[in-house]
């Protein structure tokens, strides 16, 4: 019997200091913030180790300085949006997610409203003049609405871009980007049989590239409210617009223009693909200029999505504020979230931000702009100056599940395996369900 | 009526309180022992598992993202069963059970080869059962990267001069390589079930059948059969089970559900409700229809399997 006491006496002390070795707290006593990132401010080597410019690693090490008693984790995620954003909202319910979460600007913020800190106040007045885009993270993207996030950078816009070398072997003449879409078809057209790469190198299984091209062609037809409209109710999701976009994009994978697999290979063989030499045109946007610059020099050229002919706005360009800060409301370290969500919004940290990363610029009215040194994003900003319209996209605006939607749509439109009306239709039917039903 | 047995003279006394104290205290011990020891069983299960369910079956009843509650009554139920997508995904869930048959078929096979222990019957015993120790997701991994356009597979159908199959754009062919990546990971366990019921059989039965002049056929169909019947009721009913609840893992590391939701499930479909959207009480009703409905297959499968032995 004195044995078993022994025994149970024993166990619980190495349960208890099994536990303890498990817990969440510091040993050095220091208190810990927890940040979530989907890769939008983190960066990683091809092994899986933090690269030299992580922008997000900089700044909690310079924060981590100015506070010696706080210990900040990073978290990265998948970077898969639906995927991240189910993982947000399971963690949020359960009560065990982020202090601060990182994600999109839009619906991917706005529609977690119930477990996000209302920050109105945590900014000062300075803050909030010197930043733009704080209606992209505000409910209902008025002034009115609660401000759920901190709007990181001035915007990331969709383009394509060409590898100059190859778009040579082909014999295109691109010193003028094309006017019009149907022009950028044309091109492709002629490339094709020319050179051992496919025109247009299309890894379109999630349903991205879709996203960017419909955000074009629907701006350029409707202007720069086009999806703010649709998601106040003002223009309908079966929108004209919507099913001629869906139609050109289409046309890409119908007329052969594009990779065999484009439906079935993911967005992370797009950059890799294209610097590899697999396709003459990407359609892509402004967060692959640091990586592109690194692995291409000034090798390869960059215009705006053209509009359709005959649209209303053809030198619109689709896109925007991208990055959206966050802190939980479920937090147990609100104060010391904000006080990080403060450092990150001093001009000099997204300074910091737009030279490590070299993807958008800043959205601080007193940014240095000379920390610019990117070659792409030194083009992007004429035609951002020059655009008749901004179009905030889709997959920005709408509520989670619609965008979802989207996302699987595009896919299946692209190969055709569904009718850009069917498209709409079900569209409709999704926000009608988030928003009435 | 049937008449009382007879008691034993020890019994009865001990029953009437004559036996000795002892007895009926460690009687009593002996009841408190079993209950303390079923105790924490009891409580996983009222923890895991009949809280989760009830509280599923509460959230069903309301509209809720999970923090906020409205009552709805079986609001829920009504526009799950009217929504298209349901019955797109409730059709291929019932594609997926392609897989079933296929499955019992390479199991007997190979359970009936192990029995007669074929050459290298020990290797092949624990070859069948290796993928049982890989996860879901290595084997889905695997799967995706055989069937990749630039894979393995093409590789060898561009070999023998054919063209190049892109396997997960279309619904068909990736609805053909998830059941092909779910009979490879299934049929060896099911085989070993197999294999312990076949060890079960008197060998004298298969001694006297081929005394009688039955052949290898005959003896499989007229002995080893009919003597398994039972457990391969029971690996049916098991697989059945399996292919509208297990899936998930699969979908999730090969297609996403996509194209579109053409390889969507309903247990893809429950996690995509609850958490891509804010339709958690919606995607607990779905979870608690598709209980209920397993539930009346298997007794249905139960019956017809029992109405076909008589």
């Amino acid at each position: 019997m004195k044995l078993t006491r022994i025994g149970a006496v024993l166990a619980i002390t190495a349960l208890a200091l099994g536990a303890a070795a498990c817990s969440p707290g510091d040993d050095s006593g220091k208190t810990t913030l927890t940040i979530w990132d989907p890769g939008l401010l983190t960066k990683k080597t091809d092994d899986g180790s933090v690269a030299d410019n992580s922008f997000l690693h900089a700044a909690v090490a310079e924060f981590e300085k100015r506070n010696e008693d706080v210990s900040v984790e990073i978290v990265t995620l998948s970077g898969d949006i639906p995927k991240d954003a189910a993982q947000f909202q399971a963690a949020s319910i359960a009560g065990n997610g982020p202090d601060i979460r990182i994600g999109y600007t839009g619906g991917n913020t706005v529609d977690y409203a119930e477990f996000l800190e209302d920050l109105d106040g945590t900014f000062s007045d300075e803050t909030m003049t010197d930043l733009t885009g704080w209606n992209t993270v505000r409910e209902g993207y008025d002034d009115t609405g609660a401000l759920l996030g901190l709007p990181y950078g001035g915007g990331s816009y969709f383009y394509v871009f060409y590898n100059k070398e190859l778009a040579e072997e082909a014999g295109l003449d691109l010193s003028t980007p094309p006017a019009t879409w149907e022009d950028l078809l044309a091109l492709g057209e002629q490339a094709l049989g020319k050179t051992d790469a496919v025109p247009f190198w299309t890894p379109n299984q999630e349903g991205y590239v879709g996203a960017w091209v419909v955000a074009a062609l629907v701006g350029g037809q409707l202007g720069s409210t086009a999806f703010t409209d649709m998601y106040n109710g003002e223009i309908d999701l079966t929108d004209p617009a919507m099913v001629k976009a869906y139609e050109a994009f289409g046309e890409l994978y119908a007329l052969g223009l594009t990779n065999p697999d484009a439906g079935s290979l993911g967005n992370g063989e797009q950059l890799p693909g294209f610097v590899q030499g697999k396709g003459i045109f990407m359609v892509s946007g402004a967060w692959e200029n640091a990586a592109l610059e690194e692995a291409m020099g000034e090798n390869a050229g960059v215009f705006p999505i053209p509009m359709l002919a005959g649209s209303d706005f053809p030198n619109a360009v689709a896109g925007g504020p991208n990055v959206s800060i966050s802190v939980t409301n479920y937090s147990k370290q609100k104060e010391l979230a904000e006080e990080f969500l403060n450092f990150l919004a001093e001009p000099s940290t997204i300074d910091q931000y737009v030279e490590l990363f070299q993807v958008e610029p800043s959205n601080s009215a007193t940014a240095d702009v000379s920390v610019i040194t990117n070659y792409y994003l030194k083009e992007e900003a004429t035609f951002v100056a020059e655009a008749d319209a901004v179009v905030y996209p889709f997959d920005n605006v709408m509520p989670q599940s619609v965008i979802d939607l989207f996302y699987r749509l595009n896919a299946t439109v692209f190969t055709g395996q569904t009718s850009p009306e069917d498209a709409v239709e079900q569209l409709q039917d999704a926000y009608d369900a988030e928003t009435v039903g | 009526m049937t008449a009382p047995a007879p008691t034993s003279p020890a019994i009865a006394s001990a029953v009437a309180g004559g036996g000795p104290r002892r007895r009926v205290s460690w009687q009593r011990r002996e009841r408190w022992i079993g209950l303390a020891a079923v105790t924490p069983a009891l409580l996983l299960v009222l923890g895991f598992m009949i809280y989760p369910v009830g509280y599923a079956l509460y959230i069903s009843f309301h509209k809720t993202n999970g923090v906020t509650f409205e009552y709805i009554g079986f609001g829920n139920y009504t526009k799950l069963l009217a929504d298209p997508l349901l019955h797109k995904v409730f059709g291929t869930n019932l594609l997926f059970l392609i897989a079933v048959p296929v499955v019992i078929f390479a199991a007997i096979v190979c359970s009936v080869l192990l029995y007669e222990r074929v050459r290298g019957w020990k290797f092949f015993r624990v070859l069948f059962f290796v993928p049982n120790v890989l996860s879901t997701a290595v084997i889905g991994l695997m799967f995706k990267t055989l069937f990749s356009y630039n894979g393995p597979v093409n590789a060898v159908i561009q070999a023998f001069g054919g063209e190049p199959v892109d396997f997960f754009a279309g619904a068909g062919t990736a609805i053909f390589v998830i059941v092909l990546a779910l009979v490879w990971s299934g049929f060896g366990y099911q085989s070993l079930i197999l294999l312990s019921a076949l060890s079960s059989i008197n060998p004298e039965i298969f001694e006297a059948a081929a005394l009688d002049g039955a052949g290898w056929w005959r003896r499989l169909w007229s002995v080893t059969l009919p003597n398994i019947k039972r457990v391969i009721v029971l690996v049916s009913i098991l697989n059945v089970l399996y292919t509208f609840t297990s899936l998930f893992g699969f979908i999730f590391v090969m297609t996403a559900g996509g194209p579109g939701y053409d390889t969507t499930t309903l247990d893809y479909l429950i996690y995509s409700l609850a958490f891509s959207s804010s339709r958690l009480g919606e995607g607990s009703a779905l979870a608690v229809m598709v209980f209920l409905f397993i539930g009346a297959l298997t007794l249905i499968q139960l019956r017809f399997f029992r109405s076909a032995e008589d």
